[in-house]
């Protein structure tokens, strides 16, 4: 794939790696936009390269991921060596921006919170398959997880968003 | 878990899905960022590495003008004595170091006239 292919799919699946990342910065807009553009960077350096193995928007989200992980580490490490100003809350901050929360709705509020009550592997799963629309078996690729595993946790983690949103309902 | 659950899940995350579309940042600026942050990279690749070839350089070049700088030394200077120096004076030293003298023959006198011949 050339360079300018790569651009041209980059700003194709764009919007679907923002909510990606948005998702993996547990809904931190301002991180998510950090996670991204170091992701586009690693692919444009050349860091990340894609070999064909899966689509493009497998490998493509995997590297977010990746990214995502590594952000975090360093978010991580900065805290435990007190580099961040004093004052800076650790818990993302989940509201959108004011455009979006003028969009948003309560139905997305409440699945906002209740994908936030759910351990992490689920949470991503049942992102990759309902939001990103990916199969099982995709999802379970960009997780680098096997398809067994990636099963028992999306049926898991349907259930458990199902109760949850059953449970904030009136 | 029936189809209509998951068809309302589905429906829930479409929803997201549209409102997180709309709010997300224009690809373009998110690709300049990233293209300024590489074009950033490479001069700041180059000068560490030049620095740090420095500091090897540097290193090494002292180190050698240490290692063949002569020694500073006189040992004509001072007098130096070794902590078992005193194992080597062994008992009569004084006579291996000093030669006995023997006097000249002119100082030397015989008594010639009380020789006597006591055997025949």
């Amino acid at each position: 794939m050339t360079r300018d292919e790569l651009l041209q799919q980059l700003e194709v699946l764009h919007p679907d790696c923002f909510g990606w990342a948005m998702s993996c910065c547990d809904g931190d807009r301002e991180e998510a936009g950090d996670v991204l553009h170091n992701a586009y960077a690693t692919i444009l350096d050349g860091r990340a390269q894609f070999n064909g193995r899966s689509s493009t928007r497998t490998w493509l989200l995997g590297v977010i991921r990746m990214t995502a992980r590594a952000h975090r580490r360093r978010r991580m490490l900065r805290w435990l060596r007190w580099e961040r100003p004093l004052g800076t809350t650790d818990s993302p901050d989940p509201s959108p921006d004011p455009a979006a929360a003028a969009e948003g709705s309560d139905e997305r509020a409440q699945l906002i919170g209740a994908l936030a009550k759910l351990p992490g592997r689920q949470r991503e799963l049942l992102h990759l398959v309902f939001y990103q629309e990916l199969s099982i078996s995709e999802a379970a690729d960009v997780l680098a997880i096997s398809l067994g595993t990636a099963r028992t946790h999306y049926e898991r983690g349907k259930q458990r968003l199902r109760e949850l949103l059953g449970a904030q309902r009136p | 878990m029936s189809q209509s659950d998951d068809k309302e899940l589905a429906d829930r995350f479409a929803a997201m899905r549209r409102a997180e579309r709309a709010a997300a940042p224009a690809f373009a600026n998110v690709r300049a960022r990233a293209i300024r942050r590489r074009s950033l990279r490479a001069p700041l690749a180059i000068g560490l590495a030049a620095a740090v070839a420095a500091i090897v350089i540097g290193v090494l070049a002292s180190r050698n003008r240490v290692e063949q700088a002569p020694v500073g030394i006189d040992l004509r200077a001072g007098s130096w004595t070794g902590p078992t120096d005193f194992l080597l004076d062994t008992p009569g030293h004084w006579m291996l170091r000093d030669l006995p003298e023997i006097a000249s023959p002119s100082s030397m006198q015989f008594d010639t006239t009380s020789y006597r011949r006591t055997s025949s």
